[in-house]
């Protein structure tokens, strides 16, 4: 057995007299190895990465031991704690836009890594870095600002400059829930080829199924089951047993659609300054039915479907709704971040039942809009929720079920979900899928963007891929299985 | 400098001189909506109080009175583009003569008032941060609120009753001079920086939360390193686009702080003018005070443009 890193202990955090967030776990890392923590949101998983850092929010009370390189971190002294971060422990952030101060260039945020320290970076150093990491031309961006960069080429400056000082543990929160799905693993992979053990924490079971040495689970502040992806497959925990069912995506390969077109727009174009977003891009959606649209970052998937949902104007080419789609509500969005698309001050039944007070509706009393949500609230599984709570007290997978549950509740003709599921863990993803699932068996169409090309190929009817404002492939899944991946 | 730089600058220019040439209008707009004749009003000036009517009318067309009113306001823009403001209903004299005469004590004041309030807001706001939920920041909160809810007259009278008629500080009449500016640009700093010190305050929190400030942290960074270097510039644009906004305001104050305090300013002269319906005098305060709030929210915008890149793409 390799040496053991960093050892927690009977390790519990919790504030004043709020809640226990981590209660008492034991965890160890080994040199080298990338063990990684998964859990759904609320679970601890982020805390446990700030105690590892000595970056507990104040007030944070702490019990049992975290010992990292012999020393207990919990004991240790600021000054003590500056030396070992950015030194022996690195921190990737989830979003590297945010993980960056916006008004700096990339070259000044990754040899801050040196400058924090009081040191300077020896010269072409943080180029050759840049380039270690994957980063071509990395002397011409170099002077760019982050918002010039992508996504994922700004996810491995970061990594580049969180492995800087060569740590031996790098904590990496979410390192690629901002990412696609093809990025995410050419970043897992920069990250693991820096040499250091990697705490990798993430809700997503099946990328961290193909990266990870070791897996701890983990729920409501305990660790489930610790062990390698094979150990966990076979586990009689019922959590685990879940957890695993779900890495899967409900299947509903070879449907085929038989709605009529209720939605269809030919060559259509938009431009914003002068740059087309979209061009030529000619859609059909069929009553019923599930059609995916995917593509990189920035590729225009969000921008078509606005377009689709009359929210903009296109700028060339014509769309034709069916008489259906006439009415107010006819089209409901699902929107990526479950929280804020809830308002954060209306109880929930309020925004639930919002789409029943269109003009053409009848009048509903408050009382009758209470009912009606009680009993969307029990379709979506979630009976138990009180319809008088505030989306804050929710967790971000039952708001989205929620936001579903928004959607369908005026019987919609169309639903255009704009990555539903990106901001989700793998057990509440499924949930979500099924409602949609369930909504299209009804006869409502549903629009699916996302940039998980797995998860669309798994249970749209039907994939347009786009690139650069294009749509690349077009057509039925199983005519476009053999096309190879284009990105 | 970017090509994108250059033409958000371009266009942001071309902004502040239509700003400019719409507030001229209004302050145009003041002479022929006045009661009275102008005409009339300047002969009185000039002493002459029955003027034949070839006076009168050699006069009115000279100031293009008898005109249509866009010819007017042509005729009265170009004649202010050359330095001509006309002259004052009460002394007779120019009235930018008048202005420049007295300009230069209000720039003192209102100069070394601004200056004061950006660095005394500054300071307060780093060190309520930097001791944030601590008795530093306590008492600069309790600070920022009584001076917000102060107005600075009251301030003003209060500095001049105790400090200098008790105290002996200062001088009752004051002659405008360098040497007697810091007691009532003190008093304006001291109001005014209240309520940017509550702006950059929140904003520095709010940056300091943000999570580029949590990987700094994370990298080995101090918190004075995180404040200094992240939260300032991030949380500053805020603060200054509200400095940029109450240009105006402190222009409008300085009439009732150079009364009280015997200032010899232009603020002091138009409350002379106002009393007298003095409506040249008035117009002319109005479009100094109009052309400083443009040409201030102008420097604003380019220098937060230059702190954020993100503001550098033409709209």
């Amino acid at each position: 057995m390799s040496d053991v890193l960093l050892a927690c202990k009977r390790l519990t955090i919790g504030y004043g007299a709020g809640p226990t967030v981590v209660q008492g776990i034991d965890l160890t890392i080994r040199a080298g190895e990338c063990l990684a923590l998964v859990g759904p949101s609320g679970s601890g998983k982020t805390t446990i990465a700030r105690a590892i850092l000595g970056l507990l929010p104040p007030g944070a009370q702490t019990s049992g031991s975290l010992t990292f390189q012999g020393q207990d971190v919990l004991t240790l002294d600021e000054a003590a704690l500056r030396q070992l971060r950015g030194r022996a422990i690195g921190y990737v952030a989830q979003d590297p836009y945010q993980a960056c101060d916006p008004l700096r260039t990339v070259q000044t945020h990754v040899s801050a890594a040196w400058a924090v320290h009081g040191e300077r970076p020896a010269a072409g150093v943080v180029c050759e870095r840049l380039a270690q990491a994957g980063i071509a031309d990395a002397a011409r961006a170099i002077d760019q600002y982050p918002h010039q960069w992508s996504g994922g080429m700004l996810q491995r400056a970061s990594i580049a400059a969180a492995t800087a000082h060569a740590p031996a543990l790098l904590v990496a929160d979410e390192p690629t829930s901002a990412l696609d799905t093809d990025r995410a693993d050419a970043v897992l992979a920069t990250l693991k080829a820096s040499g250091s053990a990697v705490l990798l924490i993430s809700h997503d079971l099946g990328l961290v199924l193909r990266h990870a040495d070791r897996i701890a689970l983990c729920d409501e502040g305990r660790i489930l089951e610790t062990g390698t992806p094979q150990a966990l497959s076979i586990s009689s925990n019922r959590y685990v047993q879940n957890l695993f069912s779900a890495v899967g995506v409900p299947s509903r390969k070879g449907r085929e659609h038989q709605g009529e077109i209720c939605l269809s727009g030919r060559g259509l174009g938009m431009r914003y300054g002068g740059h087309d977003a979209i061009s030529d891009c000619d859609v059909s959606v069929y009553a019923g039915e599930i059609l995916g649209i995917t593509g990189p970052s920035g590729c225009g998937k969000s921008t078509l479907l606005r377009l689709l949902g009359g929210l903009e104007r296109p700028y060339a080419g014509t769309l034709k709704r069916s008489v259906a789609l006439n009415r107010p509500g006819s089209i409901m969005p699902v929107f990526q971040d479950p929280v804020v698309s809830l308002n954060s001050r209306w109880a929930i039944w309020r925004s639930l039942t919002e789409p029943l007070t269109a003009r053409h509706l009848p009048r509903l009393s408050q009382k009758q809009r209470r009912d009606r949500a009680a009993a969307a609230l029990e379709q979506v599984g979630l009976g138990a929720v009180d319809p008088e709570s505030l989306p804050g007290q929710l967790s971000s997978g039952q708001c989205q079920r929620i936001s579903v549950a928004r959607a369908t509740i005026g019987q919609p003709a169309i639903i255009l979900a704009d990555e539903p599921t990106s901001a989700l863990d793998t057990i509440a993803r499924q949930q979500v899928l099924n409602l949609l699932s369930g909504a299209a068996l009804d006869g409502t169409a549903i629009v699916l963007v996302s940039h998980d090309q797995h998860m669309l190929n798994q249970f749209a009817d039907r994939v347009l891929v786009m690139q650069d404002g294009r749509l690349a492939v077009r057509g039925p899944f199983s005519q476009r299985a053999a096309v190879a991946r284009p990105f | 400098m970017t090509p994108g730089l250059a033409s958000a600058i371009f266009g942001r220019l071309a902004q502040a001189v239509l700003t400019a040439l719409a507030a001229s209008m209004l302050v145009w707009a003041l002479l022929p909506l006045a009661p009275g004749d102008p005409v009339l009003r300047i002969f009185e000036a000039r002493n002459i109080l029955e003027p034949n009517d070839l006076q009168i009318a050699n006069l009115r067309a000279e100031m293009a009175l008898d005109q249509p009113l866009p010819n007017q306001f042509a005729h009265w823009l170009i004649r202010v583009t050359q330095g001509d403001l006309s002259v004052s209903y009460r002394t007779g004299r120019p009235v930018l003569s008048e202005l420049l005469d007295r300009l230069p004590a209000t720039l003192l004041l209102l100069g070394s008032a601004l200056a004061g309030s950006i660095a005394l807001s500054l300071l307060l706001s780093i060190i309520a941060v930097a001791w944030h939920g601590k008795w530093p920041d306590r008492a600069i909160m309790l600070y920022t609120q009584l001076g917000a809810a102060l107005p600075t007259f009251v301030l003003a009278l209060l500095v001049l009753q105790y400090v200098v008629v008790g105290a002996g500080v200062g001088k009752v009449l004051a002659n405008g001079s360098a040497s007697l500016v810091l007691l009532p640009a003190l008093t304006i700093a001291v109001d005014r920086a209240a309520g940017w010190t509550q702006l950059l305050r929140a904003s520095l929190l709010d940056a300091g939360a943000a999570n580029h400030a949590m990987v700094a942290r994370a990298r080995g960074a101090t918190p004075r390193y995180v404040l200094l270097r992240h939260s300032l510039p991030n949380g500053i644009v805020p603060f200054l686009t509200a400095i940029g906004i109450s240009i105006g305001g402190l222009i409008g104050g300085a009439p009732i702080i150079e009364e009280i305090f015997t200032w010899p300013g232009i603020g002091r002269y138009l409350l002379q003018a106002l009393s007298a319906r003095d409506y040249p005098v008035i117009q002319g305060f109005v479009l100094i005070s109009g052309l400083s709030y443009v040409g201030a929210s102008l420097i604003v915008d380019l220098v937060t443009m230059l702190i954020d890149p993100r503001l550098r793409r033409p709209a």
